[in-house]
């Protein structure tokens, strides 16, 4: 096999691994509980988001107080804590659950649901979408990109 | 007997129907004798489920089908809340029954279901018999679902023909739980347990053998289908009969609810269904977390009641048989009172409430995610043998909340036991069971099938 071919096997093989990413992503959104999903890097580089098209201020609250957080969410996550769960408050009437799981070794997973969601239920979805794009992103670094 | 799963978690449920289907399919090999399809709630209406169960029907237009909707479901390598599963079992005898409408005329029908059931198990007298029901589910109209969840702020009709209202009545709280009893039925809303109460308590005394589900979605509270022969019924009453001299049936269930023995509670009243109209911190609330201990921490309330659906706190009540080692059923507490709220049949809600003075005694319970898998461990331990051939499992939906995210964790202990022993879990709002209660709440019932030959001999 020349090393072109093997370039272009390489490039499939981490656009599949993506498709499987965004698939996973796709799957979690379509709830109605869920307002925006946010996947980080250990380092806080966003890697990938899915929100409304309209994106609304109070998001952007959160997702800037997502961000500052981050670094100490990590640490506890990385303790041994399944998953860490907020009650952010935008505004005087409205607070919205934020969850965070840890998905796999190098990234964490990040759920904003709507203030009424059902919690216990999602939690059940939220854990499995990170334990399967924990596996995704493991198998993309490892086969490097 | 050979039986085969397959599984997909997806929103599009023709897309997992068609994925579990190839995968059960391809590992059975021959044509299957039944097939059970359990899904997780999509939207659409019967016409979903129907469009989704046509696939089936392509491949195995002549094998009967039964199953129905549910809040998830799971097997050894995957779960969800959305998907289709399917189990295929052959070298089975196997006959599917719809009856219609069994919400709605519910006496004759259920005369009418029993008769069936002695018919069936009189024909299949030198077979071991075992049932499988899937009775009208829980469901609630949206703007009902908006006022229990709080979505909107109002007052909820039915808590007008709540008896706790009218106790003080002498003649009034008899006729209140009939009056909601009966309308619940007419309109299919509700839990639908006080219709199902009088037939499976006519089978436990006849000492079938049953198990089931009543389907719901926890999610949006949308009405739950019911599956036979490849069409999907709301208020109906679908089941199969497995009938086969090779193989025995086993059922049990438990809750992994521990008593808290100090703190007794007092039983007092009911209503079928449970409907709680107001759940903001505002009505009772206190009275919620005084008996929880928890006055000083008044988020627990914000956090019950945002991660149960409606009222279920985190621990359940239950009541103690007359030995008092007994679960008998679990109760939800009304935060609006100090008062349990059965989430039984009216029936039961009344025997209860007869006999409670002296025989029965209610309990807060623990029911945590580490109880529950102590008492799985347990319970799959002394159920799954060599010879165990397949699994059916349903298991409440209020326990999969209270896993919560060790729910990997949790569905691992399964695959533990039971290994290649084909299984499915499906998620539900009541489970059905002929071990020593017919109808119980936050309870995993387990039905079995064991082959009669030990493995050696076979």
């Amino acid at each position: 096999m020349t090393l072109a071919n093997k370039l272009q096997e390489k490039s499939a093989f981490q656009k599949s691994v993506f498709n499987f990413l965004d698939s996973e992503l796709s799957y979690l959104s379509e709830y109605e509980d869920v307002i925006a999903i946010l996947l980080f890097r250990l380092d806080g580089q966003v890697l990938k988001t899915r929100h409304p098209e309209k994106f609304s201020p109070n998001l952007l609250i959160i997702s800037i107080w997502v961000k500052n957080i981050i670094s100490k969410t990590m640490e506890e996550l990385q303790s041994g804590s399944r998953s860490i769960k907020y009650n952010k408050m935008i505004t005087e009437s409205i607070t919205v659950p934020v969850y965070f799981y840890l998905a796999g070794r190098s990234s964490i997973l990040v759920t904003v649901l709507q203030s009424k969601a059902n919690t216990g239920l999602m939690e059940i979805e939220m854990s499995r979408c990170a334990k399967r794009i924990g596996l995704i992103i493991d198998t993309r670094n490892q086969i490097g990109g | 007997m050979k039986g085969t799963v397959g599984l997909k978690i997806n929103h599009d449920l023709n897309y997992s129907t068609s994925k579990a289907l190839k995968k059960a399919s391809s590992e059975l090999n021959e044509d299957p004798n039944i097939i059970i399809y359990f899904t997780g709630s999509h939207k659409g209406g019967s016409k979903t489920y129907e469009r989704a169960m046509s696939i089936i029907q392509k491949k195995y237009s002549e094998v009967p089908m039964v199953g129905c909707s549910g809040v998830g479901i799971a097997h050894h390598q995957d779960y969800g809340l959305k998907g289709a599963a399917i189990m295929m079992l052959s070298d089975i005898m196997a006959e599917t029954h719809i009856i219609k409408r069994f919400r709605i005329i519910n006496r004759l029908k259920t005369r009418k279901t029993v008769s069936l059931c002695n018919r069936i198990k009189k024909t299949n007298k030198n077979l071991n018999t075992s049932f499988l029901f899937f009775p009208p589910g829980l469901g609630f109209p949206k703007f009902m679902v908006n006022l229990l969840n709080h979505r909107i702020e109002g007052f909820n009709p039915f808590f007008i023909l709540n008896n706790r209202i009218w106790k003080n009545f002498p003649i009034l709280p008899s006729f209140s739980g009939k009056i909601a009893g009966f309308l619940m039925d007419l309109l299919g809303i509700g839990i639908s347990y006080s219709c199902a109460w009088p037939l499976f308590t006519s089978l436990f005394s006849k000492n079938m053998h049953f198990t089931g589900s009543f389907g719901t979605d926890a999610l949006t509270m949308n009405k739950s289908y019911q599956f036979c022969n490849y069409k999907a019924y709301k208020d109906s009453l679908t089941f199969v009969s497995l009938g086969s001299s090779k193989l025995e049936f086993i059922n049990h269930s438990d809750s992994g609810a521990t008593p808290l023995q100090n703190k007794e509670f007092q039983i007092d009243s009911y209503l079928d269904g449970g409907f709680i109209p107001r759940i903001n911190g505002e009505w009772g609330a206190n009275a919620l977390l005084k008996l929880y201990d928890m006055e000083q921490t008044p988020e627990i309330l914000e956090e019950i009641t945002q991660r149960y659906f409606y009222y279920l706190p985190h621990r359940p009540l239950c009541i103690l048989d007359e030995n008092k080692n007994i679960n008998l059923y679990g109760l939800a507490i009304n935060p609006n009172l100090k008062h349990g709220l059965i989430t039984a049949p009216n029936q039961l809600a009344k025997r209860l409430r007869a006999k409670n003075s002296d025989k029965l005694r209610a309990f807060l319970t623990c029911q945590s995610a580490i109880t529950i898998e102590e008492t799985l461990d347990r319970t799959l331990k002394t159920l799954v043998t060599p010879n165990t051939k397949f699994g059916l499992f349903f298991d409440c939906a209020n326990r999969a909340m209270i896993v919560g995210d060790r729910f990997d964790q949790y569905l691992s202990k399964f695959k533990n036991h039971l290994g290649n022993i084909p299984y499915l879990i499906v998620f539900s709002g009541g489970e059905i069971n002929s071990q020593h209660f017919p109808i119980v709440n936050f309870s995993l019932v387990s039905s079995l099938a064991r082959s009669t030959k030990s493995p050696q001999s076979s």
